[in-house]
C-alpha cells in the first residue's frame, strides 16, 4: 500500500513541477516543488525511501534539462543525505528552521549545479536573478509543502 | 538492538553510495545515444518551449540523426507557420495598398483634367463625433495651402465640391465642409442657370432655398457652383435635387434637398484649388468693418 502511494506521490509532484514551471512562471521564476518535496520528504521519511525519492526526482529534472546529465540525481542525493545527517542536531519540523534549511539548500544547489555543469558540459545555467529569487520563493512555499506530506505521512498514512 | 540501528545506518549508507555512484556515473562517462535520444524526446514532449532557444543545437548534441532530424523539422515548421502567418498579414496589406494605389492612380489620371491649379492632400483626421462638420488634411502652409481656398474631390469619375479651407498650419489644415451647419454658398442649377442659396444641415443632406417657384427646378437636377460665389470657381458640382418641396412656400419661395455629389463618408483624398479672394476680401476685419 505504502509503496503504491509512494509511487502516487512520486508522479503527483512530478506534475505539478511540470505544471509549475511551464504555466505559472513569472520571468521564468517558478517555485521549485520539487525542491521543497525532496526536503520534506528527506525530513519526514525513513533515509532509503527519501534518498530513493531525491534520485529519481533529480533523474526527472536532469531528463528534462538541457545541462550535465545526472548533475540534478547527484546533488539531490547528497542534499538528503545532509538533511537525513542534520536532522538529528536540528528540528526540522518547525516552520523557521525549513524556511532557513530551504534558503541555504537552495543557493548551494543553485551553486553546485552551476559547477557541475561549467565543469562537465561548459555550459552556464544559472541565471542571478533566479538565483536571488528562487530560494525566497522555495523558502516561504516549504511550510505549507512540508504541511501537506506531515498530513499526508501522519494523517492518511500514504507515505 | 544496537546491531539493528548499526545494520540500518549501513544500508542507508549502501544505497546512498550506489545512487551517487550511478549519478556520478551518469555525469561522468558519456551517455549512451540511446539515453540521449529518450532524454530529448522525452524533454521535447514536457518542455517544448526548451528547444525554440538558442540552446536547441546543445540540446540535439550527441543524438542520432534521425532523432534530431525529426526535432528540428519540428522547430522548422513551427519557425514556417510563424512565417507563413506573418505572411498572410503582409499579403493582407499588400492588397489593401494595390487597391489605394489604384484609387489614387485614378485620381493621378483625372486630376491633369481639371481646370484648376492645385495640389492633392489626404484626410488624415475625422471627427467621428460630427463627421459632416469638418476633417483634417496632411498638407498646410509649407505646401502654399491659405485659408478659404476650395477643397474639391473625386469618387470614380465624378467630381464635386467638398469644403474651403477653415484653419491652416504648418503641416495640416482644416477643411470645413459643405454639410456643415455654417457653410453657405450660391448655387446655380438648369438651363437659365437659376441662383438658389446652398446651406449645410450637419447631416448628409444639404438644403436650396430661395428658389423662385417659377424656377425650372425638376429632380436629379445637378446643381453647380455659381459664378456670382466669391469662395468658389463656378462650375463645380455640389450635388443632385433629391426632393422638392413645392407645398412649403416661403414668401414665393420653395425649398428642395440637395445630394452632395461627392458622399463625405467615401473621400480619402482632396484636391485643393490655389484660389485666392479678390485683395480687397483677403482680410476679412476690414471687410466687417
Amino acid at each position: 500500500m505504502k509503496f503504491i502511494g509512494n509511487i502516487f506521490v512520486f508522479i503527483i509532484v512530478s506534475v505539478a513541477y511540470w505544471l509549475f514551471s511551464n504555466h505559472f512562471s513569472f520571468f521564468h521564476i517558478a517555485p521549485n516543488m520539487l525542491f521543497t518535496a525532496a526536503i520534506s520528504l528527506a525530513i519526514l521519511l525513513k533515509p532509503v525511501t527519501a534518498l530513493s525519492f531525491c534520485f529519481f526526482w533529480g533523474l526527472y529534472m536532469d531528463m528534462m534539462g538541457i545541462n550535465a546529465f545526472g548533475a540534478y540525481a547527484l546533488i539531490y542525493t547528497l542534499m538528503c543525505y545532509a538533511v537525513h545527517i542534520s536532522k538529528k542536531r536540528f528540528d526540522f519540523d518547525m516552520p523557521i528552521p525549513q524556511i532557513v534549511l530551504v534558503f541555504i539548500l537552495s543557493v548551494l544547489v543553485f551553486l553546485f549545479h552551476q559547477m557541475l555543469s561549467l565543469i562537465f558540459t561548459d555550459v552556464n545555467p544559472l541565471r542571478l536573478k533566479v538565483l536571488f529569487v528562487e530560494p525566497l520563493v522555495n523558502s516561504l512555499l516549504m511550510p505549507f509543502v512540508f504541511a501537506i506530506f506531515h498530513y499526508l505521512k501522519r494523517k492518511l498514512k500514504i507515505l | 538492538m544496537l546491531k539493528a540501528i548499526g545494520s540500518h545506518k549501513d544500508i542507508t549508507k549502501t544505497v546512498a553510495a550506489i545512487y551517487l555512484s550511478i549519478a556520478c556515473f551518469l555525469l561522468i562517462f558519456p551517455s549512451s545515444k540511446l539515453v540521449y535520444s529518450v532524454r530529448a524526446l522525452f524533454s521535447y514532449v514536457l518542455y517544448p518551449a526548451l528547444n525554440y532557444g538558442a540552446t536547441s543545437e546543445f540540446y540535439l548534441r550527441n543524438i542520432p540523426k534521425n532523432i534530431s532530424n525529426l526535432l528540428k523539422t519540428d522547430q522548422e515548421n513551427r519557425r514556417l507557420s510563424a512565417l507563413v502567418e506573418n505572411n498572410t498579414i503582409f499579403l493582407n496589406y499588400a492588397g489593401t495598398l494595390i487597391k489605394e494605389n489604384a484609387r489614387l492612380v485614378k485620381l493621378l489620371d483625372l486630376s491633369p483634367s481639371f481646370e484648376w491649379r492645385g495640389t492633392w492632400a489626404r484626410i488624415i483626421n475625422k471627427s467621428p463625433d460630427n463627421c459632416y462638420s469638418s476633417f483634417f488634411i496632411d498638407k498646410g502652409s509649407d505646401y502654399g495651402i491659405k485659408v478659404n481656398y476650395t477643397v474639391i474631390a473625386a469618387h470614380g469619375e465624378t467630381v464635386g465640391l467638398v469644403g474651403r479651407i477653415f484653419e491652416v498650419y504648418n503641416n495640416f489644415s482644416k477643411v470645413v465642409l459643405i454639410t456643415d451647419n455654417r457653410f453657405s454658398s450660391v448655387g446655380v442649377f438648369g438651363k437659365e442657370e437659376t441662383e438658389s442659396l446652398i446651406e449645410g444641415r450637419g447631416a448628409e443632406l444639404l438644403k436650396m432655398s430661395h428658389i423662385t417657384i417659377k424656377a425650372d427646378i425638376a429632380k436629379d437636377m445637378d446643381v453647380f457652383t455659381s459664378r456670382t460665389s466669391i469662395l468658389f470657381p463656378q462650375g463645380i458640382s455640389i450635388g443632385k435635387v433629391s426632393k422638392i418641396y413645392s407645398k412649403n412656400m416661403v414668401m414665393n419661395f420653395i425649398e428642395a434637398d440637395l445630394l452632395p455629389t461627392i458622399s463625405i463618408n467615401v473621400i480619402k483624398e482632396v484636391y485643393i484649388i490655389s484660389r485666392d479672394l479678390p485683395k480687397e476680401m483677403h482680410d476679412v476685419k476690414v471687410l466687417r468693418k
